[in-house]
């Protein structure tokens, strides 16, 4: 067998085993040992490659914005800030047909300014929203739809988890990503807002008779005072983070240190913290950092055995011969992405296909931030398509109302992910709309 | 150590724990990860001072680039266990969730993967422990010399005893799925197909 023939075994070896449900770090490590071992013909390599990646790969400054950013956005979700956003949001739009669907919306991208994972945003907007909307005459499984379609700005709008995850395997900067998430955010907001609008009044089949809304105006009463009150803490750790690393005060793992205090900060102030909460929301962040830090490690021997076999090079100069141009491999690329959604959650992905791809890229001389966009918005899909949608699955075990079934939310979904993919379509298109904040 | 009683990989530390022990595998895991979890706010708060005293005093905090650098990895490897006891580790479902609750095929699947797992942690385990016994003999530090510095081996060492728990966790996971195995009735085998 040659080098490359060991690679390719071993990429299909790995597909085969997650779905059999093997955990995927466990896979990506002996997958990658065995193919070193073949490849370079010694345990002993093999062995030594494995407890260099595990020194090595997560040693690094850059890595403690993971576990910080983790931290601020689970002490932002039992802040209580984000329902004082969508009360805010909620006054604001109430005239309006779809208004509380609009609310959510931008209640969602405001909140996603400070969380950094799209399942904080599930898990408050799917306890705030959904019975409000469901009370007002909302069809259930489209007011789930609404909070699972936007949980996805969680990720998109700074800071945001998958972002850092990319800017590390890839050596890009971290700030320029996140700025780079900022058009896009807002523009995806926008379509949600419109799409809504659209539906509400086109399609109440689907809406269900959001006529009793604009009628009652009901929800909270807030005097601009009070609704200035609820806002000003989340504007505020929104300017400490986004502020710090626009204007290159903080670097990452800074802003997030900051952010992380911050919301503790507020928390406490709103009385929203015991010793029990506090020390559950750190096991918590402990146990999401590990998971995604052992898998990174995992990853980043994989890539190892990949380098060493040449499959990168191989596969790169297979392309460059072929006269593929940039966007054919591109668009190639974003279609596996949505194969590989089906059967693997966001961060295994990404840790996975990037460095694969990664030289090719290179190659090509793209733009790292758009090409970093295109590929979380991508992931992005995945999280809301069948069958393994891990947002839809958060967002239906954190409903009260448990009668609304998975097959429900994937319906009240799909409006979202079409306007989820007409962005990824116009992004690849318009590279601009990802680098209008990229300083 | 207490044996394969206490974890059960489904029924996580606490739940069967009712019993009062000076000492079992499960408070050891625990504690390692209550260790982490301290330390990562500890970094929190040493990265905010040195924000504070470099904003206000102009007085960096010295070390802190490379104290952070040097945790991450051991908050990993302090916490790795209880990730593998509460079973937290990513995987797919899309054919375990189609087994029976009560399918032998599952649990003979589990106990595999906990193996695998086990061998890839003592591999690792013992490939990093000569290199803890590098950095301890020829004093192998971080930073440069004459400004911070902050030694290596602390690092590996928690590597080492990390990897170590881990791998008696695997085990023990895999020893109990073993047990569940046992116990499934065989009604189990008309999933299997």
């Amino acid at each position: 067998m040659s080098d490359l023939q060991v690679a390719a075994i071993a990429i299909l070896g790995v597909v085969f085993l997650i779905i059999a449900g093997m955990p995927v770090a466990f896979s990506l490590l002996v997958l990658s040992f065995s193919g070193v071992w073949y490849i370079k013909d010694s345990f002993n390599i093999a062995s030594i490659l494995l407890a260099q990646a595990a020194g090595d790969s997560v040693n690094g400054y850059v890595y403690g914005v993971i576990p910080l950013f983790v931290l601020m956005g689970m002490l932002v979700s039992v802040s209580g800030t984000g329902k004082d956003t969508f009360d805010v949001a909620n006054r604001l739009f109430r005239s309006i047909r779809g208004g509380l669907g609009i609310a959510t919306v931008v209640a969602n991208a405001i909140f996603a300014a400070v969380t950094g994972v799209s399942i904080a945003s599930a898990a408050v907007f799917s306890k705030v929203a959904v019975p409000e909307m469901i009370r007002l005459g909302y069809k259930p499984p489209f007011a789930v739809g609404v909070v699972t379609g936007s949980s996805v700005l969680g990720m998109l709008i700074p800071p945001s988890l998958l972002l850092i995850l990319f800017g590390v395997l890839t050596e890009t900067s971290i700030g320029d990503l996140f700025m780079g998430g900022i058009g896009p955010g807002i523009l995806l907001s926008a379509m949600y807002c419109l799409g809504i609008l659209f539906m509400a009044h086109r399609f109440r089949g689907f809406t269900g008779d959001t006529s009793k809304e604009a009628q009652e105006a009901g929800g909270v009463q807030l005097s601009i005072g009070q609704a200035l009150a609820k806002l000003t803490p989340i504007l505020a750790l929104i300017a400490l983070v986004l502020g710090g690393i626009y204007s290159g005060w903080f670097t990452p793992t800074e802003s997030g240190a900051a952010g992380a205090l911050g919301a503790l900060i507020i928390t406490l102030a709103k009385r929203q913290l015991t010793w029990r909460k506090f020390w559950q929301v750190l096991i918590e962040t402990g146990n999401v950092t590990v998971t995604i830090l052992f898998l990174f490690i995992a990853a980043n021997l994989f890539g190892r055995m990949l380098a060493l076999s040449g499959l990168s090079n191989f596969v790169g100069t297979l392309i460059s011969e072929s006269g593929m141009d940039m966007y054919s491999v591109m668009v190639i690329y974003l279609l596996i992405i949505l194969m590989m959604g089906m059967i693997l959650d966001s961060a295994s992905i990404m840790m996975i296909i990037v460095p694969l791809i990664f030289p090719i890229m290179q190659g090509f001389g793209v733009d790292f931030v758009w090409w970093g966009i295109l590929t979380l918005l991508t992931i992005e899909v995945g999280l809301l398509t069948p069958p393994l949608g891990m947002a839809v699955f958060v967002v239906q075990s954190l409903l009260d109302d448990q009668s609304i079934s998975v097959t429900d939310i994937f319906i009240g979904s799909m409006p979202f992910v079409l306007m989820m993919l007409i962005l990824i379509a116009l992004l690849v298109i318009f590279p601009q709309i990802s680098l209008v904040f990229v300083s | 150590m207490s044996g394969a009683k206490n974890s059960n990989p489904e029924r996580p530390a606490g739940t069967e724990e009712s019993r009062f022990r000076w000492f079992s595998f499960g408070s050891l895991v625990a504690l390692m990860n209550g260790i982490g979890t301290c330390w990562i706010f500890v970094l929190l708060m040493l990265i905010n001072s040195d924000i504070i005293s470099r904003t206000a005093f102009d007085s960096p905090v010295p070390g802190v680039t490379e104290i952070v650098g040097m945790s991450i990895v051991a908050c990993v490897f302090l916490q790795l266990a209880h990730a593998l006891r509460m079973g937290r580790l990513t995987r797919s479902d899309i054919i375990l969730g189609k087994l029976g609750k009560n399918s032998r095929l599952k649990f003979i699947l589990e106990a595999f993967y906990n193996l695998v797992g086990a061998f890839m942690l003592a591999l690792l385990l013992f490939y990093t422990y000569p290199t803890f016994i590098h950095a301890w003999t020829i004093g192998e530090y971080e930073g440069s010399a004459g400004g911070f510095t902050a030694p290596v081996w602390p690092v590996r060492l928690i590597i080492v005893i990390g990897c170590l728990i881990a791998t008696i966790q695997c085990l023990l996971n895999c020893w109990a799925f073993i047990g569940k195995c046992k116990n499934a009735h065989s009604q189990a085998a008309g999933e299997v197909g």
